[in-house]
């Protein structure tokens, strides 16, 4: 086991705050902990699995999953729900929104200056009413670069690339099975 | 003025107007003036530039370059986007007639004419063919990383899907006419060298970069399937979302009671208890007395604030529900230079404010933001805080606290 504990340190405070190690990441020294998990994953899994947390892999990410967590079924699809809106903003915006994809934000503001259903989403994704539609998706925008889905590679234009842990989103989409049932 | 009549007159003209051609091919239009300083002021150049065919020059458009000589250095240089498949289809049929000709007729100075033309359109095959396989594998990867929707993807990958499928064909048609029986008996060595490496070489490699191209073709396809399937069913759960109807009509309670992942679990912070070691060192007890200090003065404003509200507050009749949004207000409070009091004081609520509210607000933004505000505790036992002084009444000179650089 060739792994240094500063690594294992690393990870263990990003992934405890139910956050992701995404592929793609901007930061070089996150992206050096990515390769280093990809390549010593069994190592990695070992040292964290005593502890009740289990490293999963996912698409180009990894995140810990943890048995009994206190957060009730009704209590995750609420907070899935949100996601699903922000998925659906983001899908509007761009069909094929997904990792390594880049945008600005007025590019983001400019459609919803023109799509009424974009805005009418963005409108009811922001809770205050009273800022500006370039306010509103910066906010929107921001929230995801705090939860690990974004980073800003562009601070001076407000440009974002998205990262490979929107993968995640998207993997519970897959999950999900629609009844077929016409109506 | 009259047409070009000559290779040497045309090649005395493109050398006489270079100037002017290789601006308008390097940057597709310029303007009329534009052109005239580029032959030092002399108009009746590019009067003479338009009449000999060389540029284009209507009323009201930006001057170009005439399209045949465009498409000539477009070709010439290799460059052409187009994947001109028809001229292969052209130049194969040419060859056709021309070895058919060549069949029947007896001068053997009309043959050498047709022979050689054969030579030509052979060579020409093989170049087009290679060159059309080239830019079709640059286009394909190029327009599927940069459309910029799923449906203009498709339909641009699916349109170059078949320009491979009819350049595959053309190759097969040029590999049949290949076996006529016209190329074993013509005992001319110039023209075996040429079928020999258009079987050989061209032919083969545009076939095998082809069918590689199709295979991708087909992944990207799939790719762009998988995509907008995801997408359809992104908008479908929004919907279901939105009508209630998400738990109904799908799996999902399923799906989250396996779902351990720690994003959903919002009770992640850690906290550990303090150091006692740490804390009877100089360092935590620096800590512990500017946690004191702060406490009192928390306790001083909390103080003041519950003596001042007055109990004409609590008259429902007066009582007006004031909503403050901290947020905006601490925001608002970090893009100017004023101290909290002074800000509150001077911040337009929307109504009259009374002495009273604006205290209690300011104990309040000081308090829900406590950890983002400079309280202006002194550095050390012997100096005193920063206040303001206000009717008599002391108040911290309170500041957003400087943020570290990292």
């Amino acid at each position: 086991m060739n792994i240094d504990h500063t690594s294992t340190r690393r990870v263990f405070e990003l992934l405890s705050r139910g956050q992701f190690l995404s592929a793609n990441a901007i930061k070089p020294d996150i992206r050096k902990l990515y390769d280093q998990v990809d390549e010593y994953f069994t190592a990695f899994e070992s040292v964290y699995a005593p502890l009740g947390f289990h490293l999963k892999k996912g698409n180009n990410y990894y995140y810990f999953s943890r048995e009994g967590g206190r957060q009730t079924i009704e209590e995750k699809i609420e907070r899935f729900y949100r996601y699903i809106d922000r998925l659906s903003f983001f899908a509007t915006f761009a069909p094929g929104f997904g990792e390594g994809m880049r945008f600005y934000v007025k590019d983001i503001v400019h459609k919803c200056n023109v799509e009424t259903d974009l805005n009418d989403q963005l409108q009811r994704l922001s809770s205050d009413k009273s800022t500006s539609t370039h306010d509103k998706v910066r906010d929107l925008v921001e929230e995801m670069r705090r939860q690990g889905f974004m980073d800003c590679e562009d601070d001076e234009n407000e440009g974002f690339i998205v990262l490979s842990s929107y993968n995640y989103l998207k993997d519970i989409v897959d999950l999900i099975d629609i009844d077929p049932t016409n109506e | 003025m009259a047409d070009i009549q000559t290779a040497d007159e045309l090649i005395r003209e493109l050398y006489r107007h270079r100037k002017v051609i290789n601006h308008l091919f390097k940057r597709k239009t310029a303007s009329f003036d534009e052109l005239t300083e580029l032959a030092d002021g002399k108009e009746k150049e590019i009067l003479q530039a338009k009449a000999r065919g060389m540029i284009s020059l209507q009323e009201g458009e930006p001057a170009r370059l005439e399209e045949r000589l465009l498409n000539f250095v477009e070709d010439f240089l290799e460059i052409n986007e187009d994947i001109r498949n028809y001229e292969v289809d052209e130049s194969i049929r040419i060859l056709k007639k021309n070895i058919y000709l060549y069949e029947i007729d007896e001068d053997s100075r009309e043959r050498e004419r047709y022979l050689h033309r054969i030579k030509r359109y052979l060579m020409s095959i093989g170049r087009v063919i290679r060159k059309n396989a080239g830019t079709l594998n640059n286009l394909v990867k190029q327009e599927y990383k940069t459309a910029s929707s799923i449906e203009l993807k498709r339909i641009k990958i699916e349109d170059h899907n078949e320009q491979a499928e009819k350049l595959l064909e053309l190759i097969k048609n040029a590999e049949e006419l290949l076996e006529n029986a016209f190329f074993r008996v013509v005992p001319d060595e110039g023209l075996r060298l040429i079928v020999n490496d258009l079987k050989g070489t061209h032919l083969t490699m545009a076939r095998h970069n082809l069918i590689a191209l199709r295979q991708e073709i087909v992944r990207f396809i799939n790719q762009i399937a998988e995509l907008d399937r995801q997408h359809k069913k992104i908008i479908q759960l929004k919907k279901l979302r939105d009508l209630y109807e998400l738990e109904v009509r799908t799996n999902v309670e399923e799906v989250f009671a396996h779902e351990n992942a720690l994003f959903f679990d919002t009770q992640l912070r850690f906290q550990t208890h303090l150091d006692l070691e740490y804390l009877r060192g100089d360092d935590g007890l620096d800590i512990i007395e500017r946690v004191a200090t702060r406490r009192q003065h928390k306790i001083r404003m909390q103080l003041q604030a519950e003596l001042d509200i007055d109990g004409d507050l609590l008259d429902p009749q007066q009582q007006t529900m004031l909503h403050v949004d901290f947020s905006k207000l601490k925001r608002a409070f970090f893009l100017q230079n004023e101290d909290l009091l002074s800000f509150v004081k001077s911040y337009d609520f929307g109504e009259k404010m009374e002495e009273d509210q604006i205290i209690k607000i300011y104990c309040q933004v000081a308090l829900i933001f406590e950890d983002e505000m400079d309280f202006g505790l002194a550095e050390n036992p012997f100096d005193t805080a920063k206040q303001i002084e206000e009717n008599g009444k002391q108040f911290a000179f309170i500041r957003p606290k400087k943020q570290e650089k990292n």
